[in-house]
C-alpha cells in the first residue's frame, strides 16, 4: 500500500514541469524595470489597432500594451507544426527579455480547448488570444500561420515576417531595441 | 445602361425624397413608378460646383475641386450583390459626384470626358485611413495601405438606420445639398430598396414644415411605439422645376430623432435616427427599451422629432414604464414529501441454513429545501421507538437473532429534488445455528425524510 | 501486445495511399515543399480540419481530417529566391470507385464536384 502512495507522489511531481498555461491576466507583464530604454524605431509605419480577449476573457489593448515597451505579436495556430518550431525560437527570447519586451499570441481559426493544450505542451508563458473573426489577422496581413510583428514601444510597426522569423533575426532586433 | 431621372433644381423646392432599386436588376424600359436611382445636378453660374479648389498632387482626399474639378452632377444608386454587382464588396447607397461628357462628346468615345459612366468620383463613407498592413519587405519593413488604396473604398457605401456600420447621411456644405439615407427594405423577390432624400441646406421650401408625436398605448417594458405625424403642408411648386414632374417628391419632411430613458440603469434604443412622412401623413417610430440588473424601478422614455428643413418644428412625447424590475414568478410551498413503493419481503427463511437474504423498494423523494437526509428507524408495537427491539424482524415473542440491515442507495440530498429515488436495500443474514419459529417475521419500520434547512 | 501489433501494421499498409488532392490556390509566399495551410481565405483548409466526400446520393463514403499541407509552387518560372509564390496541396485518402461522380465537403465553401481519373482526382478549392 504504501509503496503505491509513494509512486503517486513522485509521478504529480514529475507533471509539475508541464503546468498549466491559460495565457490569461496573470501571464500579463508587471512593471517595467529601473534603468531599461529603447532606440527609437526605425519605421514610421503606424501598428494598426490590436484588440484581442485572452483565453480568461481579459480584454487587452494592443496600445496599452505597446504604450511602454516593445511587443512581439505572434500569430499562430495549434494546429500548424511551423507554428511549434516558431515558440521554440521565441521561448528563449520571451524569458530572457520579460517584463522588457511584451510576447503575446493571437490565436486564429482555432478554438480554445485546441489552444490551451497547445499552451501547455508547448510552455507558452506569455498571453494568449483568439482572433475569432481574424480580424486582427487581416489588418496584419496575416494570411496563414505563423507570422510574428514587432511593434516598438510608442506603437510604431517595426518589422513584420509572414512566415515566421528566426531566433538569431529576432533577438537582433530586441538587441538594437532593448538597452539595459 | 441605366435611364436616370433626372431631378434638376431640387435646390429651390424644399426637400425630395425618392425610394431607389438596386441598380444591377434594372434594364431598359423601366416599369412606370420604379426608379434606378437620382441624379442631382448643380446649377448656378459656373463653376456649379461650388467646392473650394484642391491639389489633388498633396492631398489624396481631393476630387480636384471647384474649377479644376468640372463635377456637374451627384447621383444616387442601391447597390446590392446581385447580378453584375456581385463583385460589389458590399451593399448600400452609392453616392458618387459626375462630370458631364465634353461638348461634342459621344458615348464611349475614346478618351472623352465620358461623363457619369467612368468618370465619377465616389464618396467615401469612411475616407479614414485604413490602418492595415497591405505587405512586407523580404526584410520585415511593412508596407501599410495607402489612402488610395482600391481596397479604401471596400466600405464607401452608405447604410440606413443606426449601428449601421456606415453613415446613414452625407453633407456638401460647399454645394448647400444633404443627403439623406432613410430607410431600406427587400422585396418580395429579394431586391434590395433605399428610401433616400436630398436636401437644399439654405432653405425649408415653400412648404409649412411641422411635426406631432403621440405615445401608442403599450406596456413598455422592452419597446414604446410612438405616432409621429407630419403636420406640415404642401405648397403649389412649379411641375417644370425638374426635367420630370417631381411634385410628389416634395410633399414630405424628413425628421431627425432623438430617444432617451430617465431611469438609471435603463436605456432607450432607435433603430432608425431618421424617418420621413408625407404631408399629413403618420408613420410609426419604435423605441427599444432595455435596462440593466439592479436598474431603479421606473423609467420614462423621451422621444424627439425635428425636421431637418425647419429646425424649429420640433415635437416630443414620453412613454413611462407601467411596470419596471418586477419580479415573475410564482412560489413554491415548503415540500418534504416521500412515497415508499411496494412492501419488501424476503420470501421463506431456510432454518439451519446459512443464508444472507436480500429484498429492495424503492423510496421516491420530493423536497423544496436546501438539504435533506433520509433515515430509517424500528416503531415498537405501541408507536415508540425502542432501542432494545431495534432492527430484529419479529414473529411474536419471538425475534431474529441477527438486526436487519437496511441501506439506501442515496440517503442524503444537498439541494431540492423532485421525483428522486432511492433504492431500499435490506438485508437480513440468517446463520446455521440461528432458530427460527414458524409464522412471519415482520418489522416497521419508520423512514423519516428530514432537513435542517427548509 | 498482439492488438499493438495489429496497430503498427495497418499504420504502414499500402491501402492507404493518398489519391485525392486538395489545392488551395492562395498564392502565398512560402519555400517549397514547406508544410502549410490553405491561405487566406482559405484558412479553413488546414490540419486537422475535417472533411467528406459524399456520393450522388449524398451518402457519406469517405471521412477523415485533413493533414499538413505543402507548398507547391504556383507558377513555371523560377525567381531564383527561396521564398515564391506558392499554392497549398493537401493529399488525402478516400474510398472512392472510379466512375461515380462524388463531392468533397470541407468546413467552409461550396461543395466540390470529385471524380477519379486513372486512380486519382485532384480538387482546387473555389
Amino acid at each position: 500500500m504504501r509503496r503505491w502512495l509513494l509512486l503517486g507522489l513522485l509521478v504529480l511531481a514529475g507533471c509539475g514541469a508541464d503546468q498549466a498555461r491559460d495565457g490569461g491576466r496573470d501571464t500579463l507583464p508587471g512593471s517595467l524595470p529601473a534603468g531599461v530604454t529603447f532606440a527609437a524605431p526605425t519605421s514610421t509605419a503606424v501598428a494598426p489597432p490590436l484588440e484581442l480577449s485572452l483565453l480568461d476573457s481579459t480584454p487587452v489593448e494592443g496600445a496599452r500594451l505597446w504604450k511602454d515597451r516593445p511587443v512581439v505579436v505572434f500569430f499562430f495556430a495549434s494546429w500548424c507544426s511551423r507554428c511549434a518550431t516558431q515558440q521554440e525560437a521565441l521561448a528563449p527570447l520571451a524569458e530572457k527579455y520579460r517584463d522588457v519586451v511584451t510576447f503575446v499570441g493571437v490565436g486564429g481559426q482555432d478554438k480554445a480547448p485546441a489552444v490551451k493544450s497547445w499552451l501547455d505542451a508547448h510552455d507558452v508563458t506569455y498571453p494568449v488570444g483568439i482572433d475569432g473573426g481574424l480580424q486582427t489577422w487581416r489588418r496584419y496581413a496575416v494570411r496563414q500561420p505563423p507570422a510574428v510583428i514587432l511593434v516598438a514601444p510608442g506603437g510604431k510597426l517595426e518589422r513584420g515576417w509572414p512566415g515566421g522569423v528566426s531566433r538569431d533575426v529576432l533577438a537582433g532586433q530586441l538587441e538594437r531595441l532593448v538597452r539595459r | 445602361m441605366n435611364k436616370m431621372r433626372r431631378e434638376k433644381a431640387v435646390l429651390r423646392a424644399g426637400e425630395f425624397v425618392s425610394r431607389q432599386r438596386t441598380r444591377a436588376v434594372n434594364a431598359e424600359p423601366l416599369q412606370p413608378g420604379v426608379r434606378a436611382g437620382v441624379q442631382v445636378f448643380l446649377d448656378g453660374s459656373a463653376p456649379v460646383d461650388k467646392a473650394p479648389a484642391c491639389d489633388v498632387n498633396t492631398t489624396p482626399t481631393c476630387d480636384g475641386g471647384g474649377p479644376a474639378g468640372v463635377w456637374t452632377n451627384y447621383s444616387l444608386e442601391t447597390v446590392q450583390r446581385v447580378g453584375y454587382g456581385s463583385f460589389e464588396p458590399d451593399n448600400g447607397v452609392l453616392i458618387a459626384k459626375n462630370k458631364a461628357w465634353a461638348a461634342g462628346a459621344t458615348r464611349g468615345t475614346e478618351g472623352s470626358q465620358c461623363g457619369y459612366n467612368c468618370f465619377t468620383w465616389v464618396e467615401d463613407a469612411h475616407p479614414g485611413d485604413m490602418n492595415a498592413v497591405d505587405y512586407y519587405k523580404p526584410d520585415g519593413t511593412p508596407i501599410m495601405r495607402t489612402v488610395a488604396d482600391y481596397r479604401q473604398l471596400n466600405d464607401a457605401l452608405f447604410h440606413a438606420g443606426t449601428n449601421s456600420g456606415s453613415s446613414a447621411e452625407y453633407v456638401d456644405a460647399a454645394n448647400n445639398l444633404h443627403f439623406y439615407v432613410i430607410d431600406r427594405y427587400t422585396d418580395a423577390r429579394g431586391i434590395l430598396h433605399y428610401k433616400v432624400g436630398v436636401q437644399n441646406t439654405t432653405g425649408a421650401g415653400p412648404q409649412t414644415r411641422g411635426v406631432a408625436l403621440a405615445s401608442q398605448p403599450g406596456d413598455a417594458l422592452s419597446s414604446c411605439a410612438f405616432k409621429l405625424t407630419n403636420t406640415g403642408a404642401a405648397a403649389a411648386t412649379d411641375p417644370a422645376l425638374h426635367p420630370q414632374d417631381e411634385r410628389a417628391s416634395l410633399d414630405n419632411d424628413i425628421y431627425r430623432l432623438s430617444a432617451s430613458a430617465s431611469g438609471a440603469g435603463w436605456s432607450a434604443e432607435l433603430r432608425n435616427a431618421l424617418a420621413t412622412a408625407r404631408f399629413g401623413e403618420s408613420v410609426d417610430v419604435p423605441v427599444y427599451i432595455s435596462h440593466a440588473a439592479g436598474a431603479e424601478p421606473g423609467n420614462t422614455v423621451t422621444l424627439n422629432a425635428t425636421s431637418v428643413s425647419d429646425p424649429s418644428k420640433t415635437a416630443t412625447a414620453t412613454c413611462a414604464s407601467t411596470s419596471a424590475g418586477g419580479t415573475v414568478g410564482g412560489s413554491v410551498p415548503a415540500t418534504l414529501s416521500l412515497t415508499l413503493g411496494a412492501p419488501a419481503t424476503f420470501g421463506a427463511f431456510q432454518p439451519g441454513v446459512d443464508k444472507e437474504y436480500a429484498a429492495s423498494t424503492v423510496a421516491t423523494v420530493t423536497s423544496t429545501a436546501g438539504d435533506a437526509t433520509l433515515t430509517a428507524s424500528p416503531v415498537s408495537a405501541g408507536g415508540l421507538t425502542t432501542a432494545s427491539l431495534a432492527g430484529h424482524l419479529t414473529n411474536g415473542a419471538f425475534s431474529l437473532p441477527e438486526a436487519l440491515r437496511v441501506e439506501f442507495s442515496k440517503s442524503t440530498w444537498n439541494g431540492p429534488e423532485s421525483n428522486d429515488a432511492s433504492t431500499i436495500t435490506f438485508r437480513q443474514h440468517i446463520g446455521a445455528k440461528d432458530a427460527l419459529r414458524t409464522g412471519a417475521y415482520a418489522k416497521t419500520l419508520t423512514f423519516t425524510l428530514a432537513t435542517t434547512n427548509p | 501486445m498482439i492488438a499493438a501489433a495489429a496497430a503498427l501494421s495497418s499504420c504502414g499498409g499500402g491501402a492507404s495511399a493518398p489519391n485525392v488532392a486538395v489545392v488551395a490556390p492562395d498564392g502565398v509566399l512560402r519555400e517549397l515543399g514547406e508544410p502549410c495551410a490553405g491561405g487566406e481565405p482559405f484558412l479553413y483548409a488546414h490540419a486537422t480540419a475535417a472533411w467528406r466526400v459524399e456520393d450522388a446520393a449524398g451518402t457519406v463514403v469517405s471521412s477523415g481530417n485533413l493533414p499538413e499541407g505543402e507548398a507547391i509552387a504556383a507558377f513555371n518560372h523560377d525567381p531564383g529566391v527561396p521564398r515564391v509564390p506558392t499554392f497549398c496541396r493537401f493529399e488525402l485518402h478516400a474510398a472512392l470507385s472510379a466512375g461515380a461522380k462524388y463531392r468533397l465537403v470541407l468546413p467552409e465553401g461550396e461543395p466540390l464536384p470529385l471524380a477519379l481519373k486513372d486512380g486519382k482526382a485532384m480538387v482546387t478549392l473555389g
